[in-house]
């Protein structure tokens, strides 16, 4: 089977590059200060752990945390993990069982959805709440599915696939009024958007290190320490690190890039939107002058930087993806995409099944530039033509002038 | 590694006989077949001599590079062939040419049953 090297890595949805600044930051914590930094009784173990204080101060400076309310986890799944089950069962303890409800948004994370399934098989009930055309969340809708009996309400911030972004502010407030905690998905909006615990008012915020030119495996869950505090316990459990939220030895040097990462991306975050949302409006101009019937999935504005989701109706995903080799893209998530079903953000739109299995995902980042964009445009629109001149769906479109 | 073998990606990047024939002549039908899901289609266009056999074949397929394949390689065999060899073709047969794995091999059958369903419409001789 051929191993093919794309030309242009437009995925940074799904991951980024790891940043040379800070691998070279990981570098002597691998094999010269290689410390627990739970060893309390010698040097190596002190300077293991002023590195991984450090690199909690940068992360909770991204988004404007205490370094006390950071909880380094393996990622952002991990995270999202311990806030839904660690938070819905602590809050159903705490109030003897009476807060067993849990609401959350069928156009979330698998890392969200399928621990609302676990808890659901825990007897908790779990309300999904649907989104509009543009996949956003309604004050209204929240507030009519909110009870006495909810424990957690859990919504993304910024969309993996479709970018929309949430309205978390007022969504928080909403869920404070009705006594219920509230966790947040940050893992795609950390490091281009504006982001403070404080401004949003969540009590739970996961995010991940390689989404953020970090290293993979690991992320963190913010643990707002304000008060009313909600209550949660782990999900694992040993030596109790972390405040006994997180059990296990500390990967110091991963926490080490973690925390570069962040500060890098703090300093860089309004340079990196600008360039990633100018970049995505220059591909989408290109895509739609030369093609018709094109459909941007998620909001015109309001969106993830550097984050496009076309449908280009008449040809499926799958084949346009096999039709461009030169370039590193996704139809929908990187995981929907192997299950070969359409995606389940796009099916939460309301988009039609045509539209769904027509769509794919570019992801613009920090290495992409102008000349790139052109020659993934100038790619894309040679294989539509050509798939669409081989279609029946394209065929019939043309014929009856119809819009999926 | 890509999923696709060789023989899918080479008649997924050249396919024969992509396009459609004018069905207003009554020797010329068009079949249609679509996966259990629905989202993968194929439709054949073929038009048949006076001496039965397959004068002219061509396909449109939305679908993965497998199903496109398919009907790719099903046009293939069926352009020149009489309605009987055409029929005769199967499955299994089409999937082991295009080198598929037992999950992709269910997609060979889509241009066979477009055949089918393409021949129902076809007039008897008078």
């Amino acid at each position: 089977m051929p191993r093919v090297t794309p030309a242009i890595y437009l995925d940074h949805n799904a991951t980024t590059p790891c940043d040379a600044r800070v691998v070279a930051a990981m570098l002597p914590y691998w094999t010269e200060d290689y410390g627990n930094p739970a060893s309390r009784t010698h040097a190596f173990g002190w300077r293991a752990e002023a590195a991984v204080e450090i690199a909690r101060a940068q992360v909770g400076a991204l988004v404007g945390a205490d370094p006390r309310e950071i909880v380094f986890t393996s990622g952002a799944t991990e995270a999202d993990n311990l806030a839904l089950f660690g938070a819905s069962r602590a809050l159903r303890r705490e109030s003897g069982g009476k807060r067993d409800h849990v609401i959350s948004v069928r156009s979330e994370h698998r890392a969200v959805l399928d621990s609302c399934l676990a808890l659901e098989r825990e007897g908790f009930r779990v309300t999904l709440l649907g989104v509009d055309g543009d996949g956003r969340v309604s004050a209204d809708a929240l507030r009519a599915a909110l009870d006495e009996r909810t424990a957690l309400v859990s919504i993304m911030h910024a969309n993996n696939e479709i970018g929309v972004v949430q309205p978390i502010a007022v969504l928080a407030r909403i869920a404070a009024e009705a006594g219920a905690a509230f966790h947040s998905d940050a893992a795609q909006s950390a490091g281009v958007l504006p982001l403070d615990v404080n401004a949003l008012g969540v009590d739970f915020l996961s995010l991940s290190a390689h989404k953020l030119y970090g290293p993979k495996g690991i992320g963190a869950l913010v643990v707002r320490r304000h008060a009313p505090r909600a209550r949660i316990e782990p999900i694992l459990h040993g030596g109790g690190h972390e405040r006994g939220l997180r059990s296990g030895t500390l990967p110091v040097p991963i926490c080490v890039g973690f925390g570069v990462a962040a500060e890098l991306a703090r300093l860089a975050r309004d340079a990196d939107a600008a360039h990633h949302t100018r970049l995505a409006e220059r591909l989408f101009a290109r895509l739609s002058d030369a093609l018709p019937a094109l459909v941007l999935n998620g909001p015109a504005n309001d969106r993830l930087p550097g984050n496009l989701n076309v449908a280009f109706l008449g040809v499926e995903g799958e084949a346009l993806l096999a039709a461009l080799p030169e370039l590193a893209l996704s139809a929908g998530s990187a995981c929907t995409s192997a299950k070969r079903e359409p995606s389940h953000v796009l099916k939460a739109l309301g988009a039609g099944e045509q539209r769904a299995l027509s769509s794919l995902r570019f992801g613009i980042g920090r290495g992409n530039d102008e000349a790139q964009i052109d020659a993934a445009a100038e790619h894309v629109i040679a294989q539509v033509q050509r798939l669409r001149a081989l279609s029946p769906v394209w065929d019939d479109l043309r014929r009856t002038g119809a819009r999926a | 590694v890509s999923e696709y073998s060789e023989a899918v990606l080479a008649h997924f990047r050249n396919p024969h006989g992509a396009g459609r024939l004018q069905t207003d002549d009554a020797r010329c039908v068009r079949g249609e077949a679509r996966d259990a899901a629905g989202g993968q289609r194929v439709r054949l266009f073929i038009s048949v001599g006076d001496d039965a056999r397959i004068a002219r074949a061509r396909f449109q397929a939305f679908g993965c590079p497998i199903a496109i394949a398919a009907a790719s390689a099903a046009v293939a065999h069926f352009e020149g062939a009489s309605i009987d060899e055409a029929l005769a073709l199967d499955a299994a047969a089409l999937a082991r040419e295009l080198a598929l794995t037992d999950a992709q091999a269910p997609l060979a059958a889509l241009p066979l049953r477009a055949l089918r369903d393409g021949l129902a419409y076809l007039r008897p001789r008078p």
